[in-house]
């Protein structure tokens, strides 16, 4: 048997990422997030993430992620 | 440029100061009707690193003490007081029943593994080393397809006996559950339970109790959480 509970171990981080980062009230579409100076968003509501360039590429163009392949993760 | 970052929805028009937020700024509310975005006025972007996200988290936390509290997605930012108000108001309907619905619960995280330990991993077809005449290479690879399906079906079927096994002890002593699909080659069966706070203790007990049934099961049980899993306020456009 093996129960971890309660919130000091490395598990319980790796819990709260998986559901701050992919769960909750999405307000927007897209959600602002920076990473090493690199202002990311999610696109859409599932958690791509794209940088602000390209999604504003893809908005110049009427493009959507999908649509543009090589795109997710620029 | 001053951004607002947003960390939740309050289910009240109003709420007393909390835990200072994202770089030490302080939390205040963003009334629409009867409800308030928790928000922090910020220059710039909160990178996704762990000591931001459980700041995020505790601001929530102390909020939940006081009323009932919607997760907001980590790294929301929006313009300004404006926009958010407006977000507010085309989702008031739908931020409202969940607030009613999710006030005074909270979410357990459970990881479940050590339930593939009988389905090993089968080896490609392409790379056996059985001494076996090597396979012309469109039949190896559809060989290898095959098997890795049989595998995953295999592993599928498994972490469903075990989710069978495990919800009739835990389903009880709580709210809602969301058990997730699967179908990683790594066997973890996660799932997310809602639990009203006066019934934590009890389902922290049913979960040990479960383990103490399976014992060829590590169980791994980490909150209370927000509820993030449990919302279903969506935007009334994905893409703007």
């Amino acid at each position: 048997m093996s129960l971890k509970t309660g919130h000091g171990r490395d598990v319980a981080i790796a819990d709260l990422l998986d559901r701050a980062l992919n769960k909750g009230v999405v307000l927007w579409g897209e959600a602002t997030i920076s990473l090493a100076g690199v202002d990311l968003i999610y696109v859409g509501l599932r958690v791509l993430v794209a940088s602000l360039e390209t999604a504003q590429r893809i908005r110049g163009t009427g493009m959507t992620a999908a649509e543009s392949p090589g795109e997710q993760g620029g | 440029m001053m951004m607002l970052y947003v960390y939740g929805i309050v289910g009240s028009p109003s709420f007393d100061a909390v835990v200072s937020g994202h770089e030490g700024a302080g939390v205040f509310p963003v009334r629409y009707g009867d409800v308030a975005a928790a928000a922090s006025a910020l220059s710039r972007g909160i990178a996704p690193e762990p000591q931001n996200v459980r700041c995020h988290e505790q601001v929530l936390e102390a909020l939940m003490q006081q009323h009932a509290v919607l997760p907001l997605r980590f790294g929301t930012l929006v313009p300004d007081g404006d926009a958010l108000r407006d977000k507010l108001r085309r989702m008031y309907s739908a931020l409202t029943r969940d607030l009613t619905r999710l006030g005074g619960k909270v979410e357990f995280a459970l990881r479940v593994t050590g339930i593939a330990k009988d389905c090993p991993l089968v080896p490609d077809a392409e790379q056996r080393s059985d001494g076996a005449e090597p396979l012309p290479p469109g039949k190896g690879y559809l060989l290898a397809r095959a098997e890795r399906l049989r595998e995953r079906s295999a592993r599928e079927d498994i972490a469903k006996r075990v989710e069978h096994m495990l919800r009739p002890h835990l389903d009880p002593a709580a709210d809602d559950a969301v058990w997730e699909p699967a179908a990683q080659r790594c066997m973890t069966l996660c799932a997310s339970y809602l639990v009203g706070r006066s019934g934590m203790s009890r389902f922290v007990d049913a979960v040990d109790d479960a383990c103490g049934r399976y014992p060829e099961l590590n169980v791994t049980c980490t909150g209370p959480w927000a509820p993030y899993s449990f919302v279903t306020a969506r935007p009334d456009e994905a893409w703007q």
